[in-house]
């Protein structure tokens, strides 16, 4: 090629290398939204933070990678294609909880459940157990006593031996009676004794019951220590994996 | 946790106060006139009081025996002399404690020692006879 052809070959020469830098410099138009938290997400366009929260970006035209993060959420690590001319391309991500972090939230609704939870049928059972013992005493054990009584002192007023034996016969009578409904009594109030032996126990239980954590995913929780015997080489190989 | 606490002393206080144990260990054996009576001996020659002796101006002595009962439930009382009765005297003394009643034994005879026992007597039964008590009369 000849100089003196220059002045008609350059602007051809300029338009190639204009047409070079148009394509160099296709851009477009990333809409993007995030759905599933209430606060911004920490968003990393191609290794850089970017805002988020229904915004509109200018970018390169192409692939881009894009990860999108927030405490307890899922990673949503994803790659984005810009298109040319401007145009724009809508994006949109909806975040999620991580199964352990659900898995928590879970347990600690089990646990406040636990915690809040109010025994009745021990104490309804100990007071209907102690009310039934109080009755039978006083509508049952009093009468056989006051009769013991009543035996007692007409024994000691009477001075026939025939009358003195009916009233022994009578007042045994009475006491054979006072002591089983005695008996019974005591019975009932060791059922309530054990009702309320119970009860501490189960209080003492949901006093203790463990409290569940949640741990943020961490590099260190994805990897596994591994030690199992080689049974070939009779060796025994200690490891470590890293979870994907 | 305070109101199991309270429950729960509340069935301990019943348990121990619930029932009434006066007389559930009691036999019936206190009578004295019941011929299985096993407790102390209701009539007994009063010790402290000694025995008087009372010579009248006939020249007979007298002896003055007191007797203490221990029961209300007598209408007279029966003096025995060396195991034989020998006299029945109605009851005198009715107050609520501290029952004494005097017997005399008309006719003992001077320098004598008699043993003399004492018991109580109701409308139909007599009780068990005190401890014996000996005593010489004084000439």
């Amino acid at each position: 090629m000849k100089l003196k052809n220059l002045p008609i070959l350059l602007p051809f020469l300029l338009l190639l290398l204009f047409n070079t830098n148009i394509k160099a410099q296709q851009t477009g138009y990333l809409h993007l939204r995030i759905y599933g938290s209430k606060t911004p997400a920490v968003c990393m366009l191609d290794g850089a933070r970017i805002a988020t929260n229904d915004s509109t970006f200018s970018l390169a035209s192409g692939k881009h990678s894009l990860k999108i993060w927030m405490p307890k959420m899922k990673l949503i690590d994803s790659t984005i294609v810009i298109p040319q001319n401007n145009d724009t391309a809508k994006y949109s991500f909806l975040l999620r909880f991580r199964p352990e972090y659900v898995a928590y939230r879970k347990a600690y609704a089990d646990y406040t459940d636990t915690r809040n939870k109010r025994f009745f049928v021990s104490p309804i059972f100990m007071g209907l157990t102690i009310g039934t013992g109080l009755f039978i005493n006083n509508k049952y054990g009093k009468k056989q006593y006051a009769k013991m009584e009543d035996h007692y002192a007409t024994y000691n007023g009477v001075s026939t031996q025939a009358e003195m034996n009916v009233q022994k016969d009578e007042f045994y009578a009475a006491k054979k009676k006072y002591e089983r409904l005695k008996k019974v009594e005591y019975g009932i109030y060791s059922v309530a004794g054990v009702l309320a032996l119970n009860y501490v126990r189960i209080i003492i239980k949901q006093r203790r019951t463990p409290v569940p954590h949640y741990t943020e995913e961490k590099l260190f929780s994805r990897i596994d220590f591994n030690l199992y015997p080689d049974i070939d080489r009779k060796a025994l190989i200690c490891g470590l994996s890293l979870k994907f | 946790m305070k109101y199991t606490l309270s429950a729960f002393s509340i069935a301990v206080l019943f348990l121990f106060s619930g029932c009434d144990n006066r007389l559930t260990d009691v036999e019936l054996n206190s009578n004295p006139y019941d011929q299985e009576y096993a407790g102390p001996k209701v009539v007994m020659i009063d010790h402290g009081r000694t025995i008087i002796e009372t010579v009248f101006t006939t020249a007979h002595p007298k002896n003055e025996i007191y007797v203490r009962p221990a029961t209300q439930l007598y209408h007279k009382v029966n003096l025995y002399r060396n195991g034989v009765l020998i006299k029945t005297s109605p009851r005198q003394s009715y107050g609520a404690e501290n029952l004494v009643e005097m017997i005399r034994d008309e006719s003992p005879v001077a320098g004598v020692s008699y043993s003399y026992e004492a018991a109580l007597v109701s409308e139909t039964s007599v009780t068990a006879k005190s401890e014996p008590f000996s005593y010489t009369t004084t000439p």
